[in-house]
């Protein structure tokens, strides 16, 4: 029986209310509180001393538990992969501590490449960080600790109750939430386009108008030829018109599409360029099937003549290709003539079919040409890293605030020392000086560890704002806990 | 956070500096969370418009949001801070961020005479030591029939307070302990603080542990009724004292709140070990910082627990980091079994690390506790090492289990129960606990010879 539990019913109730009567006790005890209780002057005192009796007793029963109903915990399933040095996982969560998760997804990248995982004790943080709610890169990070975590991380998912890294993405899209199927689809799209449609073809008619909309905008990710009868079904066929709408966007990027020839066909014959007369037009009536093709017929600037406003944005929808044919000339020679004189004066945008067709090529070769700010803030995002180092970004700084997110190549390639000083000279000239951590940590990801010595240098120039300097300072800072990944994570370069 | 013990080695040697102070160190002497966050921000060349250094002290100015500068001085020899600012905490943020940015960055400071504000600051100091120092050494004669005469006092004011305090513990079971929760605070309370003026000070306390007892937790009533059996037993005790034995003498006054000196203490038989530090827990008790340290005799394979008082912003006498192992002879406190000591010598040398001896399953550990607690019924807290355990868990109960698949309640948070999975891969590993009634609490492990702990701080 448990000995404490009358003792303590009595003690709750009071002594005012109920006289303690030992009963039911092991019988030297129950004696023991009947001696006790003759020879103490009330119960109270007797009872208090009844109470650390039988609390001692209890104490002094004290022994391990057999027969309790428990689930042991499984081991953890080997891993063959070996570990890296505990150095490195120190680095991980020293950067996941600090918060840097620019350098730290950088890490994770580079310990990809060498095949090793992170030793045990490390990863139970890095997969917490990784499951945060609230932590932008989760995805990312969950993807690249799918694989540097090996067994005992996906063990360990499991007791932190966490959900599995799904890689299996076949067994799961049926149970799959829409964003987990989001997230699938975009990383299937990366490994191979083909089967993405192939499994958006089985469902897509049950989803609803908003997950179809968002599920086909996935298919911008390696978008190509084989794509476009799938769109074509789904501009001519889907109930909602914003997915139609989404349809024909990614069918007006393929630029061997049927929808492009169609753009150009129409555009082709009407524009006249003559070197000193400059640009001509002919006029062009607006058809229904115009308006099929999401072609407007009124200008919504009034300076603008409504027929050249029809020409300009079929002019705002058509390759390289095109103009290659209408200047006869190469690729690169066309882009140089666009870029130097565009058609419809000032209204015409070149970034915009670059953009649109993503094409490097001609972003590099406009670039080359003439890099005004509005075509650089657009158009450098699609340099290499290489043919960042030929272009000039110009001279205008004063406006120059952040660095765009599309200049953050996603391969990760540092940038070269060119580029590198021109970027940052439009950062520190910006007229305002606030340059947040964030921002630092960003670029030593994407800076050459040589520019520390030309931000020391700018640091250390007399008259320098202290925001300027500590910005500088930062960033070479970041750079050598980048420096140091690259060493521990047995960086080549 | 789970801790493994060569971190801290790393971070020790990583930092150290000619200051011989951590920057973790250095974060103890913060009053609160915020002033060591702002403190960092300052600990930037950039924000300091002079820096400078003796041999005896750093000072510089801080550029405020004001006009002038805040002039911040701290004494590196005896850490002692100085600022002009206006901040009621102690030390503010400018001490921090100037001895932050001195541990990290010693090559900034420019060293140069102590400029007349310093110099006048630190001879002050000097003359409050040296008067301080005389006031010790002037060893007046003991007056032993005043000390006796005191002393006898003492007892008498002692026993009034139990005698008061007995009337009110009787009024409260006689009314019944179901009422106590709605008024725990006011209750404990004023008799911990009739107990003070009794000075009872032992008492006091476990009347202000009954006062933290969690109410809202199941086993209330258990915890409370127990500790209340065993004030009352501890007030039966000290007015029987004289019918004990020395020994229970010596203890029931401690746990009374008799205090015993160090100097008493210290002239008792020493044991000279290599003790590993198993736990530090840190409290801030009355005001006061308090670090508990649990130790292990690699040969006397006795346990021991040495207590470390200071106030905020001092930094304390000792500082032993958990896992490392010291050679040192340790005094034991007078009682019954007490575990409780002091160190004869400083400095402690440190010594390398071994893995201690530990219970070979729960059966002999659980005796262990018995015997315990058999010798001295009010032992709390009792420490114990156990080897090859498994951890299993019924809902959301977690258990130690044992090569005998027997099993011991344990009290942890799910994120420590995750460390230990994260660390072991759920194999066998050995614990070092501190067992109670219901529960033993897992502080520290070990896994194939690597020592981790947990950090335990609550202020």
């Amino acid at each position: 029986m448990n000995v404490t539990e009358p003792i303590i019913n009595a003690a709750l109730l009071g002594t005012a209310a109920k006289e303690f009567i030992p009963s039911g006790f092991p019988l030297p005890l129950e004696e023991t509180f009947r001696h006790i209780q003759e020879k103490s002057t009330d119960p109270e005192s007797a009872l208090y001393q009844i109470g650390a009796l039988a609390f001692a007793y209890h104490r002094a029963g004290t022994r391990p538990l057999t027969g309790t109903q428990t689930t042991p915990i499984k081991e953890a399933p080997e891993d063959t992969t070996p570990y890296f040095d505990r150095e490195a996982g120190e680095l991980l969560t020293h950067l996941h501590a600090n918060r840097n998760r620019y350098l730290l997804l950088y890490a994770y990248r580079k310990a990809i490449a060498c095949k090793k995982l992170i030793p045990p004790y490390y990863q139970q943080t890095l997969i917490s960080r990784a499951f945060d709610r609230t932590n932008p890169d989760k995805h990312e990070e969950q993807a690249l600790l799918s694989i540097l975590t090996g067994n005992r991380g996906r063990w360990l998912l499991c007791q932190m109750e966490l959900p599995d890294w799904g890689n299996n993405e076949k067994e799961t899209w049926e149970t799959a939430s829409h964003e987990e199927r989001k997230r699938m689809l975009r990383q299937i799209r990366k490994e191979n386009p083909e089967q993405g449609i192939a499994l958006l073809q089985t469902e897509l008619k049950n989803e609803s108008a908003a997950h179809r909309n968002e599920l086909i905008q996935c298919l911008q990710i390696n978008l190509c030829k084989t794509d476009e009868s799938f769109l074509q079904d789904i501009a001519s066929t889907d109930r909602s018109n914003n997915v139609k709408e989404t349809a024909r966007t990614l069918l007006s990027r393929i630029p061997d599409s049927e929808w492009v020839k169609t753009y150009c066909n129409l555009l082709r014959g009407k524009l006249h360029y003559n070197m000193f007369l400059g640009w001509s037009y002919d006029t062009i009536d607006f058809t229904p099937e115009m308006k099929q093709l999401g072609l407007e017929e009124i200008s919504p600037n009034k300076k603008e003549k409504d027929k050249e406003y029809l020409l300009r944005q079929l002019a705002e929808r058509v390759p390289l290709h095109f103009w290659c044919e209408f200047y006869n000339c190469h690729p690169e020679k066309a882009a140089n003539k666009l870029a130097k004189r565009p058609p419809f004066n000032t209204y015409f945008n070149i970034s915009k079919p670059i953009e649109n067709f993503n094409d490097n090529l001609w972003a590099y070769h406009t670039l080359k040409e003439y890099a005004d700010p509005a075509r650089i803030l657009s158009l450098v995002g699609l340099l290499t890293a290489e043919q960042r180092e030929e272009i000039t970004l110009g001279r205008n700084n004063k406006e120059f605030h952040s660095v765009p997110e599309t200049w953050f190549n996603a391969d990760g390639k540092t940038w070269g020392m060119k580029f590198s000083i021109q970027v940052l000279n439009k950062l520190l000239q910006s007229k305002y000086y606030y340059n947040p951590t964030e921002t630092a940590e960003r670029l030593a990801c994407y800076l050459p560890a040589e520019i520390a010595c030309w931000l020391e240098q700018q640091a250390a120039v007399p008259d320098t704002h202290s925001n300027i300097a500590n910005f500088c300072r930062s960033i070479t800072e970041y750079i050598k806990q980048k420096e140091r990944i690259n060493i521990l994570f047995n960086d080549i370069q | 956070m789970l801790y493994l013990q060569s971190e801290i080695k790393l971070n020790r040697q990583g930092k150290s500096m000619s200051l011989n102070l951590t920057e973790e160190q250095i974060i103890q002497l913060a009053p609160d969370a915020a002033s060591v966050k702002a403190g960092k921000s300052l600990s930037t060349k950039a924000k300091w418009v002079l820096l400078e250094h003796s041999d005896h002290a750093v000072w510089g100015h801080c550029q405020g949001s004001g006009k002038t500068p805040y002039q911040t001085v701290v004494d590196i020899k005896h850490i002692a801070f100085k600022c002009s600012c206006p901040s009621r905490k102690f030390p503010c943020k400018h001490g921090l961020g100037l001895l932050l940015l001195y541990a990290s960055q010693t090559d900034s400071f420019y060293q140069t005479d102590e400029p007349d504000w310093v110099a006048a600051w630190l001879t002050k100091r000097e003359e409050k030591a040296e008067k301080k120092e005389q006031k010790a050494k002037s060893n007046a004669p003991i007056d032993e029939a005043a000390q006796a005469k005191r002393q006898a006092m003492r007892h008498q004011k002692v026993l009034h307070g139990i005698d008061e305090l007995e009337i009110w513990m009787k009024d409260l079971l006689r009314n019944g302990l179901i009422h106590v929760p709605e008024q725990a605070h006011a209750v404990f309370e004023n008799m911990a603080r009739r107990m003070i003026d009794a000075q009872a000070s032992g008492l006091a306390n476990r009347l202000r542990a009954l006062q933290e007892l969690n109410f809202h937790a199941d086993n209330w009533k258990y915890e409370l009724t127990d500790q209340l059996g065993k004030l009352y037993l501890l007030t039966q005790a000290y007015k029987n004292l004289k019918a004990l034995p020395q020994e229970w003498q010596d203890e029931i006054r401690t746990q009374i709140g008799y205090p015993q000196s160090k100097e008493e203490v210290l002239a008792g038989e020493s044991i000279t070990d290599h003790w590993m530090v198993l736990h530090k827990r840190s409290r801030k008790i009355n005001e006061l910082n308090t670090d508990t340290y649990w130790m292990y005799g690699q040969q006397s394979r006795r346990f021991a627990v040495y207590f470390s008082f200071f106030t905020p912003g001092s930094l304390p006498e000792t500082n032993l980091i958990p896992g490392n192992t010291y050679n040192g002879s340790l005094c034991y406190y007078k009682g019954v079994e007490n575990q409780r000591a002091l160190f004869k010598e400083y400095p402690l040398s440190a010594q390398e690390t071994f893995t201690p001896l530990c219970c070979h399953d729960l059966k002999e550990a659980t005796a262990l506790y018995r015997s315990t607690l058999k010798q001295n019924p009010f032992a709390q807290n009792v420490p114990i090492l156990v080897e090859n355990l498994l951890l299993a868990h019924n809902g959301k109960s977690l258990y130690a289990q044992d090569i005998n698949k027997e099993l011991i309640a344990i009290q942890m948070q799910e994120t420590t129960k995750i460390d230990i999975l994260s660390v072991t891969g759920g194999k066998p590993f050995a614990a070092f606990f501190l067992a109670n009634d219901n529960c033993w609490e897992l502080n520290t492990m070990w896994y194939q010879s690597d020592y981790y702990f947990w950090k335990d701080e609550r202020n």
